[in-house]
This record gives C-alpha cells, structure tokens and sequence, in this order.
C-alpha cells in the first residue's frame, strides 16, 4: 500500500518510540552494579610489609604527616588504583583530640542518633600503629637497619599488632560505619548474617585483618542485601559490642545485632 | 457491547492467520516466562543449597571448583586432604564442629559420599534445615548406606536394598567394587538439594571397598568383604571437609591459617562469599538470555504488526461499511487497539499454559539431570506486571495499523479507489 509523506512520518515515529522504550526498559531491567570504590584504609593497617625497610615506612608517615590534618571522619576514603605501590599512608592519631576524632560526627536516621566512624577508630589507642610504633622506637634505633635483627623486631610489632583487642569505648555505641559484605547466611539470595570488613577482597601480600578490624553484623528485619548487591559497599548503622576484653578467640570481636544497611554513594 | 462483538467476529472470520499469530506470541511468552522462572529457581535452589557452615576445606585449586565439588557435587577434586592435616585443623580452638567428605564413587550415576554420621548433625540448608530420615537411620555397619530422597524415587529402593558402588563417576560392570555390596539402612526426606541425589557411606566404607584398589585399578589379590573388614579402615585421607567455628569474627583468621598451613597445599572458603562470587559470574549470562527472550518477544509483536498491516487493504471495505453504518473514525482506532491486545492477551495466557505444561512434563528430568527442582508456582509480582506491560506495548503496536485505517476511513467513501 502506498503511505503518504506524513503517514510515513508516522509510522517512523511510532516505531522509533517503541523501539527506545522497549531498550530503556531493557536496560533498566539489567541494571548492573555500580563502579565499585575499592575502600583502602586511611589507616589501621600497618605500612610495613614483611621485608620492607625502615626508611620506606619512615617516608610514608611523614609524607602522611605532611598531608593529613588529624582525623576528620567525614572524609571520604582514599582511592588506591594499585595495591602494589607506595604503602598504606598513616595518619596519625593525636591522642589528646581522641574522643571527638573517634567517635565522629552525627547522623539521625529514625529518632536514632548514630556516631559515624571510620575503622581506625576500631582500633583501641595502645594498638594503633603509631603507638606501638612509638613503643619500639628506643630499640628500632638501637639496631641497624636491614639487619635480622630489625626484621624480628617488625613481626613482633606484626603479632602486637594482629593480636589487638577490641575497643572498649565503643560498646554499646550506635555507630554508622562503612565497608564491604562477606555472606555468611543468607535466605532466598538475600543475606541476613556478613562480616563486615574494610576492603573488598584481600589481597595476600598483606595479612588478614586484625580481629578489630571485622565486625560481624546481622541485618534487621526487611534490611538484608541481595546477593548480586553484595559486591558493593555500603554503610551499617547500629549498636556495636564489643564481646571480651582480651583476644580470647573463642569470644573476641565486635558484633552489631538488627544492623540497618544504607548503600555506600561517595561523594566525589 | 458492539465493538467488541464487532470485533470478536471479525477476528473470527480471519482465524487461521490471528491463530498462528497468537501461537508466536505464545512461543515468545512462553520463552520469556520460562526463562526468568529457570533463574529465579536455579538461583533459589542453588543458593539454599547450604547454610551455617563456615567454612570448607579442600586441596588447594580454585574456590569456585571446591565448591562445586564439595557443596554441588559437580567437577572433581585435584587432590586429597591427609587425615592428620584434618585431625590437625579440626582440633583447633576456633573450630566448634568439623565433618569430613569423601568423594570420587558412584553409584548407578548418582554421586557416592564418605562421610561420619556428623553430616546428618551438622549439614544445614536453606533456612537452617537439617537432614531428615523419611525411612531408617544413618549408618552404623561398615557396609551400611543412606540415600537421597531422589535415589530412593528413581531406582525404586526400599530399607535393605542391595546397593553396589561403581569407581569413578560412570556406573560400569568392569569398574564396580561387586565384592563389597552395601544394605540401605536409610532414606532421606527431599531436601531439594544435591543431596538427593547422593548415596551416603561411612568413611569406613569408602576405604573397605579400596582395600584391594591401591594400585588405582583392583589388584590381582581379591579380598572379600569379611576379609575387609579386618584390617585398619582408618581413613588416610579424605577429599574436604566442612567446618563451623566458635566465633564467626576468626573466619579470615582461620582461612589464612589453612591456606598458608606448611604440610599440605590447602585452601579454605567462605561458603557465602564464594557463592556469591560464582553467581556474580552467571550473573552475566542470565542478563544476555533475558534480552535474548526480550528480542524474540519483541519478534513476535512485530510480526502481529506485519500481519496486521498485510490485511489493512482488504478490510478497507469493512471499514468503510462500518462509517456508513455510523461508526466514528476512533472506533475504527479502537477496533484496531481492541483486536491487538485480543490477540495478546489469548497469547500471552496460551504462552504460560504452554510454559506450565512444559514444565510438569520436565520437572523430574531437570532433578534428576541437573539438580535443579523447579516447582510450579504461580506466577509472581514481577510477572504479572511484565504482563501489563506487554499489553501496553501491544496498543503501542496496534496503533500504527489503525492510525493508518483512522486517516483512510477519513477520506474513504464507500466507494473505494484501491
């Protein structure tokens, strides 16, 4: 059948609409995750890798000094693109400011005041890097550098390290903290039960989290997080306990009950 | 009222082409309904496959593999776990309960297991179920298995039943261990995961039946399975084992521990987050077969469209007559509108009674084969609302003919100049 000239412009239309309506609900039906931001910690993890020297770490707290004005929570992380470069930088911690560096800024979600915090305020004063750092400082200067000598020194400070306890200040705080998802129970595809940690899978060259650098969270009801999710970061808001005063495995750890899950939206 | 009438008959007296236009549409619904139920039940299945425990052990490979191997029972294992490197991670203080696996046997194609009867105790699924007997008790004999409930349906088992084992995956004459025949103390209640489908035996078992395989193929010296029985069936080494902990918190603490453990290569995995790693992975594929099943709908109403269009010049006639006979130009629209979504939505209803009897008739196989059970449910939320959807693209679809037959029927008068 012949169309006229405006028939034609009708039939085009209407098909181009179809079209682009049926791709745009196509794609939003495949949405997929968002940019994930690898999380790497301001602080908390110790800048020596096994074999690296003093002078190295000794660069990197003071370029961190440099840079870093104490602890404001509301920064957002740093973005690392390799994991293999120049160490984790540590900011230091002044001792003095502690409480309101620790327990951060605010944030009011249903009549619940929460206290953002970072995961080096996980980490109680004796056993932040920079004090147990400061606590073998006479005897580091004591030993040549690149000696056996220094390098036992630097596991001892490793185990001191690992074996930290948790943060007493911090029980029975509401906190709202960010980071990323390992299942453990889920229902149906949705996770109800993760451990919470600051980095999306650990790379071996460094080695696992200190016990206070986990914290085991169940969701609250309506609030579990779908398995196909679980790749991106998000934030957790609840009351933290803090379970044993040593590092008694059998019951160490940081633990957040009917735990409320926000997604994680840097700001950029 | 009238122009539904109208409509419904006119439709009829152009039935056979409109049948096979619904019966597309129907191909097309059919596809895409039943590739969303496919995932939405392969995902379920797959991930209520196991819960509560945190962490399983194996040779060191790849965690997707040991998963699969261990959890699925699909692939095979590279290597074995000695029995002192299990004895010495198991008597570890972060670990509250440990359950060794055996596998590498078959039966009759389905997949054989050793284990202890902590496996009944500790193996938890979906919303932490344990196993349940339908019939029987676990094992107490050497010579003692339980089966799936699947097993039990399929090779029409009862308590007491002979069972023989076969080496390797493929139940052969040649690669049987017929000397050692195993009795059925135990049937499983369904569980809906692999588990079904396996036949349980002790650790004890597993080693009796390999007594005289130690070169890996039945040596010349045969012994019987009284003679097994005497010597040490102390299991030397067991191909992974399944692990709870005292405290969740020590999970990364204790997987390192095993993956750097100096006697052996092993590897230890964190169930939940390799499962969620392996569905990232199938993630992508299911996307791609949803707009694969997106397009050929997508075929299906065009063709309706083209169909239509074909026919407009030789219902010119009846739309003239139906002006003269006092129909205002939208009806002729509205005619157009009414037959499409029709012939979508007998379509649509024809597609899912194609898809449900499909999958009655599949259900068992899919079990059986693939481990994946798909019950018949209703359709969900999601569905219905795709359903709306598809109507609504349909009156998109039928406009373009009967905006067309809307201007004709302007400027036609009963006589008509083809």
């Amino acid at each position: 059948m012949k169309l006229g000239r405006q028939k034609r412009g009708y039939c085009a239309c209407i098909l181009s609409a179809m079209t682009i309506f049926l791709i745009a609900s196509c794609g939003r039906a495949g949405s997929s995750s968002d940019a994930i931001i690898l999380v790497t910690p301001s602080s908390g993890e110790p800048a020596v890798a096994y074999g690296s020297s003093l002078d190295e770490w000794e660069d990197a707290t003071q370029a961190n000094a440099d840079t870093t004005q104490g602890e404001d929570v509301t920064d957002e992380p740093t973005q690392s693109t390799s994991n293999l470069a120049a160490p984790a930088p540590i900011s230091p911690i002044e001792p003095a400011a502690v409480i309101e560096t620790e327990i951060g800024t605010p944030f009011i979600l249903d009549n619940v005041e929460y206290r953002e915090i970072m995961w080096d305020g996980l980490i109680p004063l004796d056993f932040t890097p920079d004090a147990i750092m400061s606590k073998y400082q006479k005897e580091l200067d004591a030993l040549e550098d690149g000696s056996p000598e220094v390098s036992e020194l630097y596991s001892k400070m490793q185990e001191e390290y690992n074996s930290a306890p948790v943060n007493e200040v911090l029980n029975e705080v509401e906190i709202r903290i960010p980071g990323f998802v390992t299942p453990l129970d889920y229902t149906d595809g949705i996770i109800t039960e993760f451990l919470l940690v600051p980095n999306l899978g650990a790379c071996i060259h460094v080695p696992p989290p200190p016990i206070n650098q986990t914290v085991l969270v169940r969701t609250a009801e309506g609030h579990g997080i779908k398995i196909e999710d679980s790749y991106d970061p998000i934030w957790v808001m609840g009351k933290i306990v803090t379970e044993g005063t040593t590092t008694e495995l059998a019951s160490a750890g940081y633990n957040i009950q009917e735990a409320i899950i926000e997604p994680y939206q840097p700001v950029q | 009222m009238i122009l539904l009438r109208i409509v419904l008959k006119s439709a009829w007296h152009r039935r056979t082409s409109l049948l096979l236009t619904i019966l597309s549409i129907a191909i097309s619904v059919s596809l895409l309904l039943g590739v969303d139920k496919i995932r939405k039940e392969a995902k379920n299945s797959f991930i209520n496959t196991i819960s509560k425990t945190d962490l399983i052990v194996g040779a060191r490979s790849g965690p997707t593999n040991l998963l699969l191997y261990s959890v699925f029972h699909i692939g095979n294992a590279t290597n074995n776990v000695s029995w002192e490197s299990y004895e010495d991670i198991a008597s570890s203080e972060e670990v509250a309960w440990s359950v060794p696996i055996s596998l590498g046997d078959s039966h009759r194609s389905f997949r054989v297991m050793g284990t202890n009867t902590d496996y009944f105790t500790y193996y938890q699924y979906g919303q932490g179920q344990t196993l349940n007997f339908a019939q029987g008790q676990a094992f107490t004999d050497v010579y003692d298995a339980v089966i799936g409930a699947d097993v039990a349906q399929a090779l029409d088992y009862q308590l007491g039943s002979e069972i023989i084992i076969a080496h390797g995956l493929v139940s052969t004459d040649f690669a049987a261990h017929d000397d050692k025949p195993f009795s059925l103390t135990g049937i499983l209640a369904k569980t809906g995961t692999p588990v079904d489908r396996t036949v349980l035996i002790s650790l004890e078992g597993i080693e009796a039946i390999h007594v005289d395989w130690q070169g890996g193929a039945r040596s010349g010296i045969e012994l019987t399975a009284e003679q097994a029985l005497k010597m040490d069936l102390q299991p030397k080494a067991i191909t992974a084992f399944m692990i709870g902990l005292t405290n969740r918190i020590n999970t990364f603490r204790l997987q390192r521990t095993i993956t750097e453990y100096e006697e052996e290569p092993l590897m230890a995995i964190i169930p939940g987050a390799t499962l969620a790693e392996l569905w990232q992975t199938i993630a992508v594929f299911e996307q791609v077969l949803l707009v694969i099943s997106g397009f050929v709908l997508i075929a299906g109403l065009l063709g309706m469209l083209t169909m239509l269009l074909s026919t407009l010049n030789e219902r010119r006639r009846e739309m003239a007559v139906l002006r003269a006979v006092g129909a205002h130009p939208y009806h002729i629209l509205l005619l157009f509108v009414l037959e499409t979504v029709f012939i979508v939505f007998i379509g649509y209803l024809l597609g899912m009674g194609i898809l449900y009897l499909l999958l009655a008739l599949t259900q068992s196989l899919l079990v059986e084969s693939y481990g994946v059970n798909i019950a018949i449910t209703p359709p969900d939320a999601q569905q219905w609302i795709l359903f709306a959807a598809i109507l609504l693209l349909s009156v998109l679809v039928s406009l373009v003919p009967g905006l067309i037959a809307y201007r004709r029927s302007l400027q036609d008068g009963l006589a008509i100049k083809v």
